[in-house]
């Protein structure tokens, strides 16, 4: 649950994210958050990738869609 | 929340998904020291469970049905699912006739049994209507993919091994594998239903990792929204409109994306702590790379 929170804050909160890359751990222990070092990579590089390509849910899907069955 | 591995057309000979999957017990036992044919009933009853609880999963969820089923019912539907469940019975009672399949027959044939019973209890949730929480989510998805491929997983490596770490990390593998169709799965059900127009408007749309997901974080205010715009979105566009848009605003691309790549990452730190390097051990990571393999997943 954290970690879905910490997504959501820093999805609808720009300081808070601005901060999470600049200074994670001042940024997550301020709001009381606690995720794992891995976890916050795997973290930043999926938002990086979702700011960079733009991406939304519905392109992602497309994006996605029947690969696994491929 | 559906389990699928590409049969919904009910038609396995041309479905090119089957193929891959199929050798997945095989896989299993060659990367822990054994001959991928000995898994050959193993692999025969693991497609017929498959097909089995999936068609009951369709008469469960009253999906369209099957062109084979469209003009019987869904009593003809029930009946061939029966019969699928102890074909796949008969399939893995093979596994007690030949060595060296023999002497593990009885541990495979429990394991079986005690998770698709675990898989049946899943099926029950599914009947109390969405998860509203991504702990039931997890849970759920578990009960469903997760467990199904551990079966082919554990029980394939089971073959030539009864070693009780390595039996883990091969179950722990296939869970992370089902884990991850699941959510591709799930993301299909944003599309568009055939022939239409918008996104958002599938009645799986409820029970995927993205609504859940977005349920679980945002305000009582919200998460009221979301449950009453779901409610009207297959017959509204606005509706469904409104939905693509919350699941947007809170984030879950961003979720789902981590989600995709730390399942991928344990699925391929569970393989490399069991299996024995070489040929199978690779073609195992090859299918998780398969599986997000697209530009945004790596």
């Amino acid at each position: 649950m954290t970690l879905a929170q910490v997504v959501h804050q820093m999805s609808t909160d720009a300081d808070f994210a601005s901060q999470l890359y600049s200074n994670p751990e001042a940024a997550l222990s301020k709001r009381g958050l606690k995720i794992s070092k891995e976890e916050l990579a795997f973290l930043l590089s999926s938002r990086h990738r979702v700011e960079q390509e733009k991406l939304d849910i519905v392109s992602l899907s497309n994006v996605t869609n029947g690969q696994w069955r491929a | 929340m559906r389990l699928g591995i590409g049969l919904d057309q009910g038609d396995l000979s041309s479905d090119k998904s089957l193929s891959r999957w199929v050798n997945l017990p095989g896989l299993c036992c060659q990367a822990a020291g054994g001959n991928p044919e000995w898994a050959d009933d193993l692999a025969a009853a693991w497609v017929l469970y498959y097909s089995a609880a999936h068609l009951m999963d369709k008469i469960q969820d009253q999906d369209e049905p099957d062109r084979w089923w469209q003009d019987l019912g869904p009593g003809i539907a029930l009946s061939a699912a029966t019969g699928l469940y102890f074909s796949a019975s008969m399939a893995l009672n093979q596994l007690a006739l030949n060595p060296p399949a023999n002497s593990a027959a009885i541990d495979i044939v429990d394991n079986f049994n005690r998770n698709l019973l675990i898989m049946a209890s899943g099926q029950y949730r599914e009947l109390t209507g969405p998860p509203q929480t991504l702990e039931q989510y997890w849970a759920r998805a578990e009960a469903k993919s997760g467990i199904f491929f551990a079966l082919a997983c554990r029980n394939g490596a089971r073959l030539a091994t009864s070693n009780a770490g390595i039996l883990s990390g091969f179950q722990i593998f296939g869970n992370q594998i089902g884990l991850l169709i699941q959510i591709l799965d799930d993301l299909e059900d944003i599309l568009p239903i055939p022939g239409a127009k918008f996104p958002g408007q599938r009645k799986e749309l409820a029970y995927s990792l993205p609504t859940v997901y977005t349920l679980t974080v945002s305000s009582s205010d919200v998460r009221g929204q979301l449950n009453t715009l779901l409610g009207s979105a297959r017959s509204d566009p606005v509706a469904a409109q409104e939905v693509i848009r919350l699941i947007n605003q809170s984030g879950a691309t961003t979720y789902v994306l981590f989600e995709l790549n730390r399942i991928s990452q344990e699925a391929h730190k569970a393989i490399h702590s069991a299996a024995l390097p070489g040929e199978a051990c690779d073609q195992l990571d090859e299918l998780v790379n398969g599986l997000v393999n697209s530009k945004p997943l790596n």
